[in-house]
């Protein structure tokens, strides 16, 4: 057998074993299984009465501050969600009277939290929800930094600090159940279901009702797109959402540097090498016809 | 208006209707003064590195004069 | 003799006289020392609150500011500072410039303990400290975050430069075979460490790219990354004037006379350098601020705050400097980099902390705890420098 044939004998049955041995064919399938489209909840703020059950069912299903929703004026005031709730209702005064808007993780399609997470802690899963793992975080507060809606939240009097943020109920999820505050409320302001579902509700919504409803979905395309949405009565920027955020998803505002990383640790390297090559030869060269470099004498 | 915790404020974005795409923008209206600073960066750039390059002075050995002219 | 006893007698001989070494040298009652020995205890009981009870017991940080004093001040105007080694150890490694040598030593020092010291006050900021392994040993890498880049190049930069370091190391406990073999290897960690430095550097800036609604548009571009990368260059260099001003006369007695006179033309190479590149920086700085129209901006107290920055901390020192070199006047060079070095520090906590949520009713601002542990750290590492300075051959050529 003469090398020619060596190579191609070894190269067939080495593709051979390697397409029998290999899933190869499977692997294309298998990136087509999975595709379950994320899930939201739209807030229709035009059905909230400030009941706040939801705050309190979000707090009591998962072991956090539950607010006196009878007797503490929480409304009073505009706040946020905190280390103690995942979830908080506003009451904004407007000129079509009061509008209560609920507040709590965006669940974004891209979400700057998980770009920023070096640990991956926070982490988009597949279904939708954006959750937040404690073995692995380790409160750097990078996600706080990056957050555009400021929703993460540290526990800065503990020793052992969570993030704390809403989960979309994900434990229930996997039981097959709806988040708690959807079931809690008690005046269908909150729906669950896919983005998908949830975007022609409320565009039928706002087609139906072309006066009752500002002509704009949240969340649509805010940062690239939220999976949770938001209809309202009244301009979005009246009741506390910022419209200035931009349609860009948020992990892409990286995206730029992280690509020219392996550049330079491709470039710099040869680069540097070829210069030091370059000044030695100058170097040599001028010895050779009797220069020396500046300084040199002195030593 | 009570200052919420999120919104109180003009950013520019909301000013310069950049989120809408039916107003007319123009990226590139700046480009032309742009090449301008380029060119006047080139240019005053050489006129830095050339104004600094300046001969050095050997190291004063103590004793030796620098200077070859008498009284100075 | 064989191998292993040759071995086991060095390693007895070098182990002894590391301890021996530790012992104190110089009187205890320095000026220096009565201000600091207060300081690191007053900080160590701070720290002592901070672990016990949580970051906000201690510190000023809230929901709204995350990141405060120890961050935008110790990591990221510290490592800012730090910029001057992978400079000069390119001028003298790989462009094989001689002029600069005798610095390299107490430049790449200077540097890794800076690294050591600022990478160990973003610990102290850490909420779950513990858990810093996760990302190093593969329980759970975040690729997509540019802070996992951050840390591991900070991790990959300090093992270079102490390589770099290691010959004087090893030149001190008279391990004349470890130091041939760890100075060979000097010219790989150097473009290693250059090739990191342009990373992490930027890559610092890179951090906040995504809080692009919360700082100032005076202060955000998308070009944050590039800005740092060539501000840290006369950060560095400025950097490495300063504290030689401070060390030549602090050390007097372990700098040649010679080395002195020598120094002189070193500061003014050094001050070239500075010159160029704040030209090099505030022109960018000028492109941008076309770019983004920041004319528009420019009439209110940010305004006023951020040409207090470009132009009175970044283009008149720029100016200094170069009037400096073409005058060799030494003291304005120092002056001038007093001036860059606090352009660079405001320019980091602009970025990081000032700007951040400009816009908020009540803004951060640091407690004395943090204010105090601030000092401990640059104190403790102080501490250390001295006590390496004056037992290594730190300025000594090589």
């Amino acid at each position: 057998m003469d090398r020619r044939q060596f190579f191609k004998t070894s190269a067939t049955v080495g593709a051979a074993v390697g397409a029998a041995v290999l899933p190869i064919k499977d692997l294309r399938a298998a990136n087509t299984k999975e595709n379950k489209e994320f899930i939201g909840v739209l807030v229709d703020t035009t059905r909230c009465i400030g009941c706040r059950s939801c705050e309190v069912a979000c707090s009591v299903t998962h072991d956090n501050f539950v607010p006196d929703v009878k007797n503490d004026n929480a409304l009073e005031k505009i706040h946020d969600t905190s280390d103690k709730q995942w979830t908080i209702v506003n009451r904004f005064k407007t000129e079509k009277g009061d509008v209560f808007v609920k507040r709590q993780c965006m669940h974004c399609w891209q979400p700057a939290c998980a770009a920023a997470c070096l640990v991956n802690a926070m982490a988009k899963t597949k279904e939708g929800p954006v959750t937040w793992d404690g073995d692995k975080c380790m409160g750097c507060r990078f996600c706080m930094v990056s957050c555009p809606f400021d929703i993460p939240k540290a526990e800065y009097h503990s020793w052992n600090p969570r993030i704390q943020k809403c989960n979309m109920c994900y434990e229930r999820l996997k039981e097959g159940k709806k988040p708690a505050c959807v079931e809690a409320c008690p005046t269908d302001t909150l729906m669950f279901g896919t983005k998908r579902q949830l975007m022609e509700i409320a565009r039928h919504r706002v087609y139906s009702h072309p006066d009752k409803y500002v002509h704009q979905i949240y969340g649509e395309n805010e940062v690239g797109g939220t999976g949770w949405l938001y209809l309202s009565a009244v301009p979005f920027s009246q009741i506390g959402f910022r419209t200035d955020l931009g349609t860009t998803p948020y992990p892409e505002y990286t995206k730029q540097f992280l690509v020219s990383v392996p550049l330079i640790l491709f470039g710099v390297p040869a680069l540097l090498l070829g210069l030091n090559e370059l000044t030695d030869r100058k170097n040599k060269l001028r010895e050779n016809q009797g220069w020396t470099n500046p300084g040199e004498e002195d030593e | 208006m009570d200052s919420y915790p999120y919104a109180g404020f003009q950013t520019r974005l909301e000013t310069g209707a950049h989120m809408e795409f039916y107003y007319y923008v123009n990226i590139f209206e700046t480009k032309g003064l742009e090449y301008l600073l380029l060119l006047s960066f080139l240019a005053l750039f050489i006129v830095l590195v050339r104004y600094l390059s300046v001969p050095e002075k050997k190291n004063p050995v103590p004793g030796e004069k620098t200077s070859t002219t008498a009284g100075s | 003799m064989n191998n292993t006893a040759v071995f086991t007698s060095e390693f007895n001989r070098v182990f002894k006289f590391f301890l021996q070494e530790l012992k104190p040298r110089g009187k205890w009652l320095t000026p220096f020392n009565v201000i600091s020995i207060p300081i690191i205890i007053v900080g160590l009981i701070i720290l002592y609150f901070r672990f016990v009870y949580g970051l906000g017991s201690v510190t000023n940080l809230s929901q709204d500011f995350p990141w405060g004093l120890w961050i935008g001040f110790d990591v990221v105007t510290g490592v800012a500072f730090a910029g001057g080694s992978y400079v000069v150890t390119f001028v003298v490694y790989v462009m094989r410039n001689e002029k600069y040598h005798s610095i390299v030593r107490v430049t790449v020092l200077n540097g890794l303990l800076a690294y050591i010291f600022y990478a160990g006050a973003l610990v102290l900021d850490l909420g779950r400290p513990w858990h810093i392994v996760n990302p190093i040993i593969g329980n759970s890498f975040g690729y997509n975050s540019v802070l996992f880049l951050v840390s591991w190049h900070f991790l990959l930069y300090m093992i270079a430069m102490f390589v770099e370091f290691s010959p004087v190391i090893a030149e001190w406990a008279r391990l004349e075979k470890v130091r041939k073999f760890l100075s060979a290897l000097t010219l790989g960690a150097v473009i290693f460490g250059i090739t990191l430095s342009i990373l992490h550097q930027s890559g610092l800036g890179a951090l906040f790219l995504m809080a692009k609604p919360k700082i100032h548009p005076l202060w955000y571009s998308e070009f944050i990354p590039v800005m740092f990368f060539v501000s840290s260059i006369y950060a560095g260099l400025s950097m490495i004037i300063f504290e030689g001003t401070i060390s030549h006369k602090v050390f007097k007695h372990l700098i040649g006379e010679g080395n002195h006179h020598h120094y002189d033309e070193i500061v003014l190479g050094l001050a070239k350098g500075a010159a160029i590149t704040m030209f090099v920086y505030y022109f960018f700085q000028a492109l941008l601020f076309i770019h983004e129209k920041r004319w528009e901006l420019i009439n209110d107290f940010w305004g006023y705050w951020y040409l207090l920055e470009v132009i009175g901390l970044v283009l008149i020192p720029c100016c200094m400097y170069a009037y400096a070199v073409r005058n060799r006047n030494l003291g304005i060079i120092k002056v001038a980099s007093v001036l860059a070095l606090l352009g660079i520090i405001l320019n980091r906590l602009n970025v990081s902390v000032i700007t951040f949520r400009w816009y908020a009713v009540d803004h951060y601002y640091p407690s004395w705890q943090e204010i105090v542990v601030t000092l401990m750290v640059i104190s403790v590492e102080i501490w250390v420098l001295r006590w390496i300075v004056t037992r290594m051959p730190v300025f000594k050529h090589d």
